[in-house]
C-alpha cells in the first residue's frame, strides 16, 4: 500500500527522486501494482488527450501565426 | 561581424525549424493555458505570448529537448509572472489513504467488468470532458490546472490560494469520480474487455509518464 498511495504523486511528477526510485524498482518487480500503474496512467493521458479535442484552435493559430509574422518569422511553405 | 553566416542566412532554417517543433505544439499550449487563465480570451492572450517569446528565444532551445515541456514552462512562467503574488498556504493533512485505496477499488471493478482498457479508446473523449464539467467547482478547478494545465501541486496551491494538501486531497477525489463515471459509462456502453498491454516503464521525470 506504500508503494501505491504514492502513484499519483509519481505520475505528477511531484516525488523526491528517492521515492521516485524505489517506485520505480517496485513497479518492475510488482505485477499487481505496475497493472494498478498502466491504468492510472491511461486514465490521465486520456484526460489530457479529451481536452485536447476542443474546437477553435484554428482562428488561435491563424492568430498566432499573424504575431509570429510580425517579429520576422516566415512560415516555410 | 566575423564568419560568413548573417542572422539573414540562418532566419530560414531557424524558423523552419520552429515551424516543425514548435507550432504543432499549439493545442497543447492552448490546453495549458486555458487551464491557467480559465477565461478564453485570457488564454488567448497567453498562448500568443507564448509563441512570441518562445520564437524571440527559440536559440536557447537545445534541438534533443522536450518542446512541448519547454512551451509549457514558458507558458506557465509567462501567466504566474502576470499574476499579482498570492498567498502562500502551507501544506496540511488529508485523507490520501482512503483515496488511494478507493483507487485501487475502481480499477479492481474496471477489470472484473472487463473495460481496464477503456482509457485508450478515442471514443471516450466527449465522456471524459462532460465528467470534468460536472465536477464541482472546487474539485474541477484542481483538476485542470494540475491535470490539463500540469502544474506541480504546489503552483496549483499557490493560484487557488489553498493549502497543498487541499490540492492533493481534491484532485485525487475528483480523478477517483472521474474514473467512476467513466466506469460507468464504459460498461453501459458494452466496450469490449481487450487484454491489457504492458508499456515500458518510464525513467521519470516526465509529466504522467507518457511512452
Amino acid at each position: 500500500m506504500e508503494i501505491v498511495r504514492q502513484l499519483w504523486p509519481y505520475l505528477d511528477d511531484a516525488l523526491p527522486d528517492e521515492m521516485r526510485e524505489r517506485v520505480v524498482s517496485h513497479l518492475e518487480a510488482c505485477d499487481g501494482c505496475r497493472s494498478h500503474f498502466d491504468f492510472e496512467r491511461a486514465f490521465l493521458e486520456a484526460v489530457r488527450e479529451a481536452a485536447n479535442g476542443d474546437a477553435g484552435l484554428g482562428a488561435l493559430q491563424s492568430r498566432v501565426l499573424a504575431a509570429l509574422s510580425s517579429e520576422g518569422f516566415l512560415l516555410p511553405p | 561581424m566575423q564568419g560568413t553566416r548573417t542572422a539573414d542566412d540562418v532566419a530560414p532554417e531557424r524558423d523552419a525549424e520552429f515551424a516543425r517543433l514548435a507550432l504543432p505544439l499549439l493545442p497543447d499550449v492552448a490546453r495549458v493555458a486555458r487551464a491557467l487563465t480559465r477565461d478564453a480570451a485570457n488564454a488567448e492572450d497567453l498562448v500568443q505570448d507564448t509563441f512570441l517569446k518562445a520564437y524571440r528565444h527559440w536559440d536557447t532551445f537545445q534541438p534533443d529537448g522536450d518542446c512541448r515541456r519547454w512551451l509549457g514552462a514558458i507558458c506557465r512562467n509567462t501567466w504566474f509572472a502576470q499574476q499579482a503574488r498570492e498567498r502562500w498556504v502551507t501544506a496540511v493533512g488529508d485523507d490520501q489513504e482512503l483515496e488511494t485505496f478507493a483507487a485501487v477499488q475502481v480499477h479492481k471493478l474496471a477489470r472484473e467488468q472487463g473495460v481496464e482498457e477503456m482509457f485508450g479508446r478515442l471514443d471516450l473523449a466527449p465522456a471524459i470532458r462532460a465528467a470534468v464539467e460536472r465536477l464541482e467547482p472546487s474539485y474541477r478547478d484542481v483538476v485542470r490546472l494540475v491535470d490539463l494545465g500540469e502544474l506541480q501541486y504546489d503552483e496549483a496551491a499557490r493560484t487557488l490560494g489553498i493549502p497543498v494538501g487541499t490540492v492533493r486531497s481534491r484532485l485525487y477525489r475528483a480523478r477517483r469520480q472521474l474514473q467512476q463515471e467513466l466506469l460507468a459509462f464504459a460498461t453501459d456502453a458494452g466496450f469490449d474487455a481487450v487484454r491489457p498491454t504492458r508499456s515500458p516503464l518510464p525513467t521519470g521525470g516526465e509529466r504522467h509518464a507518457r511512452s
